[in-house]
């Protein structure tokens, strides 16, 4: 077991040193000068190149690209992310203020698609061919391939223009103004968990439907125990292996969604802050949300790698 | 003398007996006969300003009304069918001979270059496909060129993994060792023998890939780095739209009904297909 976690943990990491010079390389190998990460446009425009030459020293974007690499390595393990054009602020806490928010929506869409998914998914194996399969398949085929943010925008427009159930957009924190945060926070928690209640119902599905058929579960039957019994105790437990592995997908799927959604509800969370610092070409924000968001997915699954070792004893001894 | 039972008949019976693939393949002709018949069924020139008209309600002259520029939508819509047809086919294109060519090249030679590939793969696609090309569209600019750049680079891990998978199968076949030792050149082996087993996955990718590339041209375009402003793009259609969600719905709802039901029909059709190549499902369905 250990050398299993030993060896995942190890290519975790190269994956994460991966994902790092990917950034770098993409922020510094596109066309456009680095300067920009830097400056604003409208100030490059009002220099005299002998003042870029100047800067760029300043700067280090004269030297080596791999010395660039080690020294912006050493500032992000630091802590330093460099400082944002547009908001005049420190990367480091423009990132803080808006990861509780993107958390919130984030871990409660996560809950709310995966329970619901495995539930529904469950449900429609146990009564398969049945009509409640039949329309809930249904409704998981269509619901995989809704756009998230388009749901979004037609869930304002009927349940919040003309119905006026729910307000339209905006974030409150849940500590401050409970049950308003909790009106707010139903439209863009069901559109970034719609994906992945469709996906997880479709896999759960079918991997209850491979373990209902194993032998196991016949001698079960036979001994006389409950339903209930047979699908928590024994048949669960063993169709989890694809299931956490749709999980880990989520994470990245649930961020990915974060940038559209937040945009159209109006939450200020990360998401949003990606989408409008790439409009205000406020690159050193960019690049590091995207370097944390690709960090945090590496890491979600590792722990689904992990947690296969723990799930299945035979993988530990791959 | 009982009918002879041929493939193509099974395949096509299999697409055609569930109608969820049927409707995704008349929705994705109905795309292509509006993409190509664009200024034979625009009843405007979807470019034409016309200030005195702005923001009217779908009337009997303007069917879906007009934008706060006075243009008509209903032709904006059927022009920027084209565009999100036209990015998203060369996009996935690009995307999948790129990535199949890695994929190839990584699991036929195996060992150090399968798993240096492998490594990179797997970090981009620890990144949301979304984040990655507005990174890469950011940098580059907007424009339809960088967008198509941005987009390939987002979607060259699917076809990749999947060719990757192809080839470590394929490789295990008996019949690879007897070409090679009739003599057949690496090469040759790759793209004369391996290669047409990819040929039933690449199909359905290319479907669904489609599909999500459209929409992602769609996500790309809404948050403001899509194609430049005067040609119409279903995503910066909804954007400009949105502001005017209570007082004119539909300059927001008919391009996203047309980018629903587009991403809609291509992954109905991509089911449909995968169900319908695949042998193992021969007989049963």
């Amino acid at each position: 077991m250990t050398a299993y976690i030993i060896r995942r943990l190890f290519l975790g990491f190269i994956t994460i040193i991966l994902i790092t010079v990917i950034v770098f390389l993409v922020m510094r190998l596109l066309p456009g000068d680095p300067l920009m990460l830097y400056l604003s446009a409208g100030e490059m425009g009002q220099m005299t190149p002998v003042q870029i030459q100047e800067l760029s020293h300043k700067f280090g974007l004269d030297k080596n690209l791999l010395i660039q690499y080690v020294d912006w390595m050493g500032n992000v393990l630091r802590g330093d992310l460099g400082s944002s054009i547009f908001y005049d602020e420190n990367v480091g806490s423009l990132i803080k203020e808006r990861i509780p928010i993107t958390m919130h929506l984030g871990v409660a869409a996560f809950i709310v698609g995966n329970f619901f998914g495995i539930f529904f998914g469950v449900v429609c194996a146990l009564r398969r061919g049945k009509w409640i399969d039949s329309i809930i398949t249904f409704l998981a085929n269509i619901g995989i391939t809704m756009p998230a943010f388009l749901i979004g925008i037609l869930l304002i427009f009927l349940l919040s223009l003309q119905l006026k159930w729910l307000p339209t957009t905006g974030y409150t924190s849940p500590f401050t103004d409970f049950w308003m945060s909790t009106k707010q926070v139903i439209m863009p928690v069901f559109c970034m968990s719609l994906f992945t209640i469709a996906a997880q119902c479709r896999q759960a599905r079918s991997s209850m439907l491979e373990v209902i058929k194993q032998d196991y579960i016949r001698t079960a039957w036979a001994k006389g125990l409950g339903e209930m019994t047979i699908v928590l105790r024994h048949a669960v437990k063993n169709a989890l292996i694809p299931v956490i592995t749709v999980m880990g997908l989520q994470v990245s799927v649930i961020f990915g969604g974060s940038v559209l959604i937040e945009t159209v509800f109006n939450i200020p969370g990360l998401g949003r802050l990606m989408a409008s610092s790439v409009l205000q070409q406020d690159f050193m924000v960019v690049q590091a949300v995207v370097l944390m968001i690709g960090a945090v997915v590496v890491l979600a699954n590792l722990a689904v790698d992990m947690s296969y070792g723990w799930l299945d004893p035979r993988i530990r001894f791959d | 003398m009982p009918p002879k039972y041929s493939e193509t008949r099974r395949m096509l019976s299999v697409f055609f007996g569930r109608p969820l693939p049927v409707i995704g393949l008349i929705l994705i002709i109905l795309l292509i006969i509006t993409a190509i018949f664009a200024p034979l069924l625009a009843p405007y020139n979807p470019d034409k300003m016309d200030m005195p008209h702005k923001l009217q309600s779908p009337n009997n002259e303007h069917l879906l009304g007009t934008d706060s520029l006075g243009r008509d939508t209903l032709s904006r819509v059927i022009y920027g069918s084209r565009i999100s047809l036209i990015i998203g086919i060369i996009a996935i294109s690009i995307a999948a001979v790129a990535g199949m060519s890695l994929g190839l090249i990584a699991a036929y030679f195996g060992g150090i270059t399968y798993q240096l590939i492998m490594r990179c793969i797997d970090a981009l696609m620890a990144f949301p496909m979304l984040m990655l090309a507005l990174l890469i569209a950011a940098l580059l600019g907007g424009g339809i060129k960088n967008i198509i750049i941005a987009l390939s680079i987002g979607m060259i891990s699917a076809p990749t993994r999947m060719m990757c998978g192809v080839v470590m199968s394929g490789k295990q076949n008996d019949y690879i060792l007897a070409t090679r030792s009739m003599g057949a050149s690496n090469l040759r082996i790759m793209l004369r023998h391996i290669l047409p087993n990819a040929f039933q996955p690449l199909l359905v990718m290319l479907t669904v890939g489609l599909g999500a590339t459209i929409l992602a041209e769609a996500g790309l375009s809404f948050l403001g780095v899509g194609v430049s402003p005067p040609t119409p793009a279903w995503g910066s259609m909804v954007n400009d739209g949105y502001k005017f969600l209570l007082s004119n719905p539909e300059l927001c709802l008919a391009p996203g009904i047309a980018i629903m039901l587009v991403v809609f029909g291509f992954n109905m059709m991509g089911d449909g297909l995968r169900d319908a190549l695949d042998p193992r499902l021969r007989g049963l369905l």
